[in-house]
């Protein structure tokens, strides 16, 4: 296989502030490969935005990284200077999508500028090719060429989200980051976005990262995905699995809790307490006091990535997986037949 | 449910918002542009009944919520709780309805006074709307919404506590009251996951040991479905389906209604989909004039939708869509293409 796209190892992120450092992040690892769609999933304060900082280099003020390394087609990135990621890295790399997109576009430029601005600083495009290059890119997303020229307020807001999306697309960068792309956005024009990201995943070879609160985006768009609680990877792994058996006790938990509109009579299972402060080092499993396996073990040390599948695309933080499984799903055998499970 | 007489009743309630104009405009004596936040909305909500509303922002459903509860008075329509109009309603009457029906907002995080705490904030309340006996009503009240003990909450300002405490307070400071009816302006759009499970069983749970009557309004269909026993499917300012729960989820009737359940993801191993086949977005509702107000984006489009449907009978639900009836009576022609439609369909 060629390159990984990112790749994430043992990345360790700390917030100094006032009462002390804050692990955000805590030895997180994981690979996105070219043309995969990767979902990354978890509560809100779990680091996923930060990890997403973090991979393009925009980590606030007092964020360090500590330890690991981020590596961009092989290349260690993290000890970067803004200039540098600047001229290697954003928009031709890896480009980003924030969350409430629509706001993130100049209202005193027009659209066409805007993207000038960009292939000046990252690229050696001419404004004319630039231009050019900008139409297409709105013709892959659904809009009109005749509107690069048009002012982000004469836009619609799903308009203005797509615009986000070819600008994104502008510098053909490998991986496009998006935090919550479509958090602001309703069902019916979420929809239509994840359309033209499946036209874009048909005609170019970009990967993405998509970082979003909700499991079904990233059942129905991502090929892998891991699920992050209070800085820690609790499950890696290919989307299909994970979601059909899932094995760490905050994905059994997150996917029970998850209502379903096709069944309104599902019982909503509830993750009881909140996540804690990590403050310094973090070396015992987050998510022992709010995990009814839990045992002493658990406040001893920090769990690492357990291979469940031997091709190690499967991974889970858990000291007690062969007890969770026994008591998750009894005495059924293989973890390859777990489709048959599915929902009842 | 019960079958008396409905604890409220809405009938062909308006609320329409003046477009700010320039001097320009009023010197030239234009006329005014009108914003039909609500437009035409009836229903009715019966004991121990639990209503959704669903719609996408923008489509009038928290300006309804405000008319409910008299924050916004109606452009046009009535409103009656328990067979009284609220224009009827004299200082003691609001005053009762206003600890009758009780509402919880969509931002836990500024919807409590960050100054007051827990006990502070339920006193208010309690004095209000005069109620004695108030360290019992608090203590217990705050047990039943699960922040317990309630030692521990008591005297917490809303910095204090997460996302989901918080909103856990603001639905009990509503309950405090004995209201009758609870109205839900997107409860738990604002929390993770994990809690928001937490609060929907909660009120579910709550509403039938307390025989409340409950509105809940959200634009995720999932949620509303969890907690609701009828739904109502608004499009900017109109009711354009309303059905039972599941008979909604499983067989809508209203192309928006249906476009709306197909757009949903869903993680369900054994659901496939298809991406939505509906392009653009909403129209501004100023002066929107007549028709069917979703014909711009409709795959059904038809000469008739120039003109208003109105909600009619089909299979249980009520539809407001010329694809549901046929227009005799109407003059208008038009029945055999209508009937060209459904026979393709």
């Amino acid at each position: 296989m060629s390159q990984p796209v990112l790749e994430v190892s043992d990345l360790t992120i700390q917030y100094s502030t006032e009462s002390g450092p804050v692990t955000a992040v805590s030895d997180a690892s994981f690979t996105i490969d070219e043309g995969e769609y990767f979902g990354l999933v978890g509560e809100s304060g779990c680091g996923k935005s930060t990890l997403a900082r973090a991979v393009i280099g925009g980590l606030d003020d007092n964020g360090q990284i500590t330890s690991g390394s981020i590596r961009v087609n092989g290349e260690e990135i993290q000890d970067y200077t803004t200039e540098e990621m600047n001229d290697r890295i954003r928009w031709k790399s890896i480009s980003f999508i924030p969350q409430s997109s629509m706001n993130n576009l100049d209202p005193l430029l027009r659209i066409e500028n805007q993207a000038q601005k960009l292939a000046e600083i990252h690229s050696d495009m001419s404004p004319e090719e630039a231009s050019d290059r900008l139409a297409e890119m709105f013709e892959i997303v659904g809009l009109s060429k005749s509107r690069i020229s048009d002012y982000p307020h004469q836009f619609s807001g799903g308009m203005q989200q797509r615009a986000v999306i070819a600008m994104a697309l502008f510098l053909d960068p490998d991986l496009i980051v998006a935090d919550e792309p479509t958090t602001a956005l309703d069902v019916i024009m979420q929809d239509q976005m994840f359309k033209y990201l499946d036209e874009v995943r048909e005609e170019l070879d970009t990967s993405m990262m998509l970082i979003t609160h909700d499991m079904s985006l990233i059942y129905e768009n991502c090929n892998k995905l891991a699920i992050m609680h209070s800085g820690q990877v609790a499950e890696y792994g290919y989307t299909d699995t994970v979601l059909a058996e899932p094995r760490h006790p905050y994905s059994i938990q997150l996917k029970q809790a998850f209502p379903d509109v096709h069944k309104p009579d599902k019982e909503l299972a509830t993750v009881k307490g909140s996540p804690p402060q990590m403050m310094g080092e973090v070396d015992y499993c987050t998510f022992v006091d709010r995990c009814p396996w839990a045992t002493e073990e658990c406040s001893m040390d920090a769990p690492v990535q357990q291979e469940i599948s031997d091709d190690g695309l499967h991974t889970a933080a858990c000291f007690r997986l062969d007890e969770v499984y026994q008591d998750e799903y009894g005495e059924k055998q293989a973890v390859g037949d777990n489709r048959s499970r599915g929902d009842p | 449910m019960s079958s008396d007489r409905p604890i409220l009743e809405v009938e062909n309630l308006k609320r329409y918002f003046d477009q700010s104009t320039s001097i320009v405009d009023t010197l030239l004596r234009r006329d005014r542009e009108q914003i039909q936040a609500v437009d035409d909305v009836s229903f009715t909500l019966h004991e121990n009944e639990s209503v959704g509303v669903i719609g996408e922002s923008g489509c009038g459903k928290t300006t309804l919520l405000e008319t409910l509860i008299g924050l916004q008075s109606p452009t046009d329509g009535s409103i009656r709780y328990r067979g009284r109009d609220l224009s009827e309603f004299d200082r003691s009457e609001w005053k009762s309805y206003r600890s009758d029906v009780q509402i919880i907002f969509q931002d836990p995080f500024n919807t409590l006074n960050p100054k007051m705490t827990v006990r502070e904030a339920m006193e208010e309340q309690l004095g209000i709307h005069d109620m004695g006996n108030q360290e019992e009503r608090i203590r217990d009240i705050l047990r039943e919404v699960e922040l317990n003990p309630p030692e521990k909450y008591l005297d917490r300002v809303p910095d204090q506590l997460s996302g989901g405490e918080l909103q856990r307070v603001a639905i009990a400071r509503a309950l405090i009251v004995e209201p009758k009816i609870l109205l839900a302006d997107e409860p738990v759009s604002m929390l993770d996951v994990s809690t928001q499970a937490s609060v929907l069983t909660m009120l579910s749970e709550l509403r039938e040991k307390r025989d409340l009557s409950l509105i809940y309004i959200s634009h995720d269909l999932s949620t509303v479905s969890n907690v609701c026993d009828l739904i109502n499917v608004m499009y900017l300012g109109r009711i354009v389906e309303r059905s039972e729960t599941r008979s909604l989820l499983e067989d809508p009737k209203h192309p928006y209604s249906q476009a709306l359940i197909q757009a949903i993801p869903s993680h369900s191993l054994d659901h496939d989909r298809e991406r939505t086949k509906i392009e653009g977005s909403p129209r501004d509702p100023i002066n929107i004039g007549e028709g069917c107000r979703f014909r711009d984006r409709c795959p059904e489009e038809m000469d008739v939708c120039e003109k208003t449907p109105r909600l009619v009978e089909s299979d249980g639900h009520e539809v407001a869509c010329h694809l549901y009836y046929d227009h005799e009576g109407n003059g208008s022609g038009t029945d055999e293409a209508v009937q060209e439609v459904r026979g393709e369909a």
